[in-house]
């Protein structure tokens, strides 16, 4: 077994610096490492009383473009209080990640109690003969007593995976929604699992 | 109400880029509590008033616990206290909770609320009443996001899983995980965290508390 210093090592994150910096992130995955977990925090600058859940794309093998093909077969379980639900997707042409709620700006940072966490792992992203695979578990919090701009959505909760199908080494992802901004303080960082 | 996604642009990355192995990640900030080598007679686990810990993007805690407790039918949870003055700890949380408790799926939201985590329904710890060796504590995660911000608000993430046969003494079944999440309703860098024992008993050997950050080197904006 490796003893020496190896674990698990920051490499790379980004952070909206104002509302309207960021629609999506952007970051590469580094092939130092088989798998990357990241940690998410943020919310939509968007004006809309429900959850939605980000685009996700790879990169394949420093192509140049992000992977829009028939490419990514998905499933999530999601819920409030004692409701859940699932669904799922299979051949489609993007991944979707966890849901994130929405609050309209208007505000240097974020609105009181609506906040989405997201944590996971990417797995095997550095292996040209495997596939890359997302988990992840995430929650809003949306309290309906501070909701004075206009947004509501219940406090969810969720769970999922997402399977890039193609087998070779991923070099980015994207996360986001083109169009629509994350509000100043929302973050990805990557983190990179050195099994040394 | 339906969204049209259009896919913008070739890839480019946002962030800072690259490979780093200079030594950030996941690192060990603080022993609050060893192990405990007997049972102690207070209810507190442990306590950290030496934040704030301006090096990291996301906190986490991570601790084991279990209650002196042999009254059957009694229920002690764990209470997560946080604040961000002197060594005291602050109210304004509002928060949800949720677990499966055996077959159970419950849930429920909480607003301004004195403490994080105070809710046994949740983040029942196991305790006395229980025999089996192997299952002498409950195991708790808790990451805290934006931790060092003082204009954004904190928020916060707590697993505990907490299982227990589930028929010993007359205490029914404690098979359970639990999640609480929530925000803070107000915006400082958190300074101290306290764990305890709420509603019987105390704090018995083996309990412990970690903390641990990420250490990202720089805002990466």
């Amino acid at each position: 077994m490796p003893q020496h210093d190896s674990g698990e090592l920051w490499y790379t994150g980004v952070e909206a610096t104002s509302d309207t910096s960021h629609s999506a992130f952007s970051l590469g995955l580094s092939n130092a490492y088989h798998h990357t977990r990241f940690f998410f925090r943020g919310a939509w600058n968007y004006n809309y009383a429900y959850t939605f859940q980000p685009y996700i794309y790879f990169e394949n093998n420093s192509s140049g473009s992000w992977d829009t093909a028939a490419s990514y077969n998905l499933a999530m379980a999601y819920g409030s209080g004692s409701n859940n639900w699932i669904w799922g997707t299979n051949r489609d042409a993007y991944g979707r990640g966890p849901l994130i709620n929405c609050h309209s700006a208007g505000t240097a940072s974020w609105s009181p109690n609506i906040i989405t966490w997201c944590e996971g792992t990417i797995w095997n992203h550095n292996a040209a003969d495997k596939a890359t695979s997302i988990t992840y578990r995430a929650a809003v919090q949306n309290d309906s007593n501070q909701a004075g701009d206009g947004t509501y959505s219940d406090p969810r909760f969720c769970w999922g995976w997402i399977n890039y199908r193609e087998a070779c080494i991923t070099t980015s992802m994207f996360w986001g929604y083109s169009g629509i901004n994350m509000v100043q303080g929302s973050r990805l960082d990557f983190v990179g699992v050195d099994l040394g | 109400m339906s969204f049209v996604h259009a896919l913008a642009g070739s890839v480019s990355a946002s962030g800072a880029g690259g490979a780093d192995l200079s030594g950030n990640g996941w690192v060990m900030i603080e022993e609050i509590t060893a192990p405990l080598g007997s049972d102690s007679s207070s209810i507190y686990l442990g306590t950290t008033t030496n934040g704030p810990w301006t090096d990291y993007q996301v906190l986490q805690l991570r601790y084991g616990l279990r209650s002196t407790n042999t009254t059957a039918g009694t229920h002690p949870q764990m209470v997560l206290q946080m604040g961000h003055t002197s060594t005291s700890y602050t109210s304004g949380w509002d928060l949800n909770v949720h677990d499966h408790y055996g077959t159970s799926l419950r849930g429920n939201p909480y607003y301004n609320q004195s403490n994080a985590i105070e809710h046994g329904y949740g983040e029942q710890v196991v305790d006395n009443t229980y025999t089996v060796p192997a299952r002498t504590l409950s195991h708790g995660l808790l990451n805290v996001y934006n931790p060092n911000d003082s204009d954004n608000f904190l928020v916060y993430q707590n697993t505990l899983i907490s299982i227990s046969p589930t028929s010993v003494g007359n205490k029914s079944g404690h098979d359970m995980v639990g999640d609480n999440w929530g925000t803070s309703n107000w915006t400082n860098a958190l300074k101290n965290i306290r764990v305890y024992i709420s509603g019987g008993g105390y704090c018995a050997k083996g309990s412990y508390m970690y903390l641990f950050g990420l250490q990202t080197g720089s805002s990466g904006s």
